[in-house]
Parts: C-alpha cells; structure tokens; sequence
C-alpha cells in the first residue's frame, strides 16, 4: 500500500467513527461509541501495518510539533479567556453553574499549562539542554 | 533517480524530497548527508548555503 492509499483510508476510518459515534450520542447507546472506537482504532493499526513506505519523517514530526503548539497556544488561550469571563459574569449575576463552568475551564488552562510546562522540561533534558 | 527512489534510499516521504526540491523545507544535517550519499556527491555540491 502506498501512501495516498493509506491517506485515504486514514480519512475513510475517520469519518466511519465520526458517524458511528455521533450515531451512538443521538440514541444514547455509550457502548455502541466504545466500540465503534476501538474497532476504529484497530482498522487505524492494521493500516499502517501494511504501508511499505515511510509515512512519518523529521518534516512530518516538525509540521506537527508546530501543529501542537500553535493548538496548545489557541487552546489555553480560549479556555482561559472563557474561563475569567464566566467566572465574572457568574459571580455578577450570582449564578453558580455559571461561575462553576468558569472555573472548571481556568483548571482545564492551568492543566494544559502544567502539561506543556512538563514535557517541555522532559524534552529539554532529553535533548541537551541544562547540562552543566 | 526518481523522487521516490531517492526518498527510499534516504527514509523519507516523497512529499519531503518535494518539498526539498521546492526550497520548502531546510533539511536536518543528517537528512542533507543522506541525500548527498545517494547522489554519491559531496554535501558542498548538492547543499548551497544562502
């Protein structure tokens, strides 16, 4: 298999578990979401088996790697920003599921942080860096 | 040589040799290495440094 082929399963097993789970969240069914999944999961897996070429080089991991910190950067950005604005708009007009919610994503912007922080140091190290 | 053939010598996809050719990407040393191995040139004469 070469490597439009298995672009255009990747997309293919895409969309059959964005259908299979947005089928399983209108009827309620968790386990038919699970399933559907996983069974997406292996059909991902024994795709990329069968690909002879090499499908992920230092471009694809740079792309990404800029992908993910551009996402990252969006991501806390938006949350936090939400975040503040529902735990003020809660607190002015005493609504506590509101201020709750708020809150709930200013955890989710201090998470994505520490998580980032982490890896980053993780990586640092891996990579040379702090060595005395 | 063909794209695809040079892109299997040195581990990489076609779209980054493409992407190469195209003065897209900057290879890494050792990619650049590779690549001057497979046309059997020294680095000097397939890489220019701008």
């Amino acid at each position: 298999m070469n490597y439009g082929t298995f672009t255009r399963l990747r997309l293919l097993i895409g969309l059959g578990i964005g259908t299979i789970v947005a089928i399983a969240a209108t009827t309620n069914n968790f386990y038919l979401a699970i399933t559907g999944i996983l069974i997406g999961i292996l059909f991902m897996f024994l795709v990329k088996k069968g690909v002879k070429e090499v499908i992920v080089d230092e471009r694809v991991i740079s792309i990404s790697g800029q992908a993910s910190r551009m996402t990252y950067v969006i991501v806390t950005m938006f949350s936090a920003i939400l975040g503040l604005f529902l735990i003020l708009s809660g607190k002015g007009d005493g609504n506590i599921y509101v201020e709750g919610i708020g809150v709930l994503f200013s955890y989710m912007s201090m998470l994505l942080i520490a998580v980032y922080a982490i890896s980053y140091h993780y990586f640092n190290k891996k990579y040379g860096g702090n060595t005395k | 040589m063909t794209q695809e053939e040079l892109a299997g010598k040195t581990g990489v996809t076609r779209q980054t040799i493409i992407a190469v050719e195209k003065n897209k990407y900057v290879p890494s040393l050792e990619l650049a290495f590779k690549i001057s191995k497979a046309f059997g040139q020294p680095i000097e004469n397939v890489f220019q440094y701008k």
